[in-house]
């Protein structure tokens, strides 16, 4: 009975063409910038790659060394090609699912777009000139910090209000794990810069818990920005644009629940396996171990979930540009959300920790899962916001390769430079003595930094392939009336 | 009631919502009646075809 008033609803809403007029332009605005830093981000991390490899590239300045590019490099590709793909996504999704414009119309939205880039350009500048807290993906200082706590306040206050004013009855399962984003980065960042500046107005301070203490707070925060920035958001993103650009719905959504539900219950415990063997109390550390562990299922559960939702339709793989890019992400995410708990047990950990391994997991999650999935909601996306058929599905193919080669070339790299390292450093000779110098890890880390760096070329060279597709989408695109871009690329 | 006692007991009463909490939800979730509102739901993303501007 509520099934069909609702179906007879919204049928009926279509047919008189009063269809809710969706606030567009901020997600056309989050979509470019996301293609933007995309490619900046992968450019800085393909120049610090190279500066490990030649160290004279590091060119004898401050500003091009490698301790200030690497926080603009992380910060680049993190927060901002995904928290402006996250922007897009969001404001996307939850317009559509709740068949309602944004709460606050355009006007919040673009507050929260335009304070968000600000945030993005006081960051960078800040690393540049040596302005950091030196905590590792929290270093903005305390008055970006300020900032960016306001901008994310109204971003809640526009998704939530949205939310609320909903015309469809459930929440769709996307949304769940996109406001678990908003709350749970929002605590995070409040709670690990809880910090007093050294000086009246001047730019640095210093956070007031202290030691072991300051330590856990900040893995803390650092763990679950992968859980709740790189994979709760992500997973959004998922449970929405696959079901959209395969056509069917979800696999289960019983399992979509279960899934939610469990992942945000265990990552919260996971960020102690990032201070194993260190002054923190040995129980936390097994207890960080214990909940990574145990993250293994729901992480498995949504990957099959991601999966299977292809399930009868896999044929697409080969005509579509979006699910081409999702579906193999959703494979990475499944790779990578193994080999983390792998590496989060301790005994893994000792050899693990502090070595490239370490580097190159974290790049099979971020250029594997979370780039590939936001390739491929921008393959679905930037068609139907411009209303443009996609210029060339040649050049997705192209993308879709040479970024691929890019990625297996970079993590196997890390792999064998990472364990060769750890093994290393822990070779004792016949006498007791450590067998190898820091040094002779170094040389005998060199080819794998230039393959590493060789990777980057190839992820960064698919951005740029993908880039010039969209900027020749979006001005020379046959116009469509269908909103559904596989209808053209197939 | 020491604060070490209370903190411990605050500790297994978390522990024991959290278990029946996900439980709970699990039955909820798999509820055979339920099937049909889930498909429903699961359909939302494919019904809001309706584009901006009448596109």
């Amino acid at each position: 009975m509520a099934l069909a008033a609702t179906a007879s609803g919204e049928s009926a809403r279509a047919a008189s063409g009063a269809v809710p007029a969706y606030n567009d332009d901020v997600v056309r605005a989050a979509a470019i910038a996301t293609i933007f830093w995309g490619c900046v981000g992968f450019l800085v991390g393909v120049v610090i790659a190279s500066q490990l490899a030649f160290p004279v590239l590091n060119l004898g300045l401050e500003w091009t060394s490698f301790g200030r590019l690497r926080p603009l490099h992380t910060s680049a590709v993190i927060f901002a090609f995904g928290g402006n793909a996250l922007l897009a996504a969001s404001f996307y999704i939850v317009q559509r699912t709740c068949r309602t414009e944004l709460f606050m119309g355009s006007a919040g939205a673009w507050f929260v777009f335009w304070g968000y880039q600000l945030f993005i350009v006081m960051a960078a500048l800040g690393y540049v000139m040596g302005i950091t807290s030196g905590k590792e993906y929290a270093e903005p200082e305390w008055f970006v910090d300020l900032w960016l706590t306001i901008v994310w306040v109204v971003y809640l206050v526009v998704y939530a209000g949205t939310l609320m004013k909903r015309k469809e009855p459930h929440i769709y399962v996307a949304n769940w794990f996109l406001l678990a984003f908003i709350i749970t980065i929002a605590m995070l960042h409040i709670g690990n810069n809880i910090q007093l500046p050294v000086s009246f107005l001047g730019w640095k301070s210093y956070t007031v818990p202290s030691g072991v203490q300051d330590a856990m707070i900040q893995w803390w925060y650092g763990h679950n920005a992968v859980g709740f920035f790189l994979t709760a958001g992500f997973l959004g993103m998922m449970y929405y644009f696959i079901p959209k650009a395969a056509n069917r719905p979800v696999y289960s959504y019983r399992l979509s629940i279960v899934h939610f539900w469990a992942l945000v219950f265990l990552y919260i415990w996971a960020g102690p396996h990032h201070l194993h063997y260190t002054a923190l109390p040995d129980w936390a550390q097994t207890l960080g171990m214990t909940f990574s562990v145990m993250l293994w299922m729901p992480s498995w559960g949504g990957m099959i979930n991601g999966l299977m939702t292809l399930s009868g339709a896999w044929d697409k793989l080969r005509t579509d540009a979006s699910l081409r890019f999702s579906v193999t992400a959703v494979a990475f995410y499944g790779m990578s959300t193994f080999e983390g708990p792998m590496m989060s047990i301790k005994a893994v950990n000792a050899l693990s920790h502090y070595t490239d391994w370490t580097i190159g997991h974290v790049h099979s999650g971020a250029m594997g899962w979370v780039g590939f999935v936001s390739f491929g909601m921008l393959y679905y996306l930037v068609p139907v916001l411009w209303g443009r058929t996609l210029y060339s599905t040649r050049l997705v193919a192209w993308h879709f390769w040479i970024a691929t080669l890019g990625i297996v070339l970079y993590i196997t790299a890390m792999w064998v430079s990472g364990i060769m390292q750890g093994l290393m450093w822990r070779a004792y000779d016949e006498y007791g003595f450590l067998q190898y110098s820091f040094v002779e890890t170094v040389a005998a880390m060199h080819p794998f930094y230039v393959i590493r760096a060789l990777g980057g070329v190839l992820y960064l060279v698919g951005a740029l392939i993908m880039a010039y597709n969209f900027y020749k989408t979006i001005t020379a695109g046959a116009p469509v009336r269908v909103s559904v871009p596989q209808a053209a690329a197939a | 009631m020491d604060k070490q006692e209370m903190m411990s007991l605050i500790g297994s009463v978390q522990m024991v919502w959290l278990v029946v909490f996900f439980a709970g939800l699990i039955v909820w979730a798999f509820w055979p009646s339920r099937r049909a509102e889930m498909d429903r739901n699961s359909r939302i993303p494919l019904r809001d075809d309706h584009d901006v501007n009448g596109r």
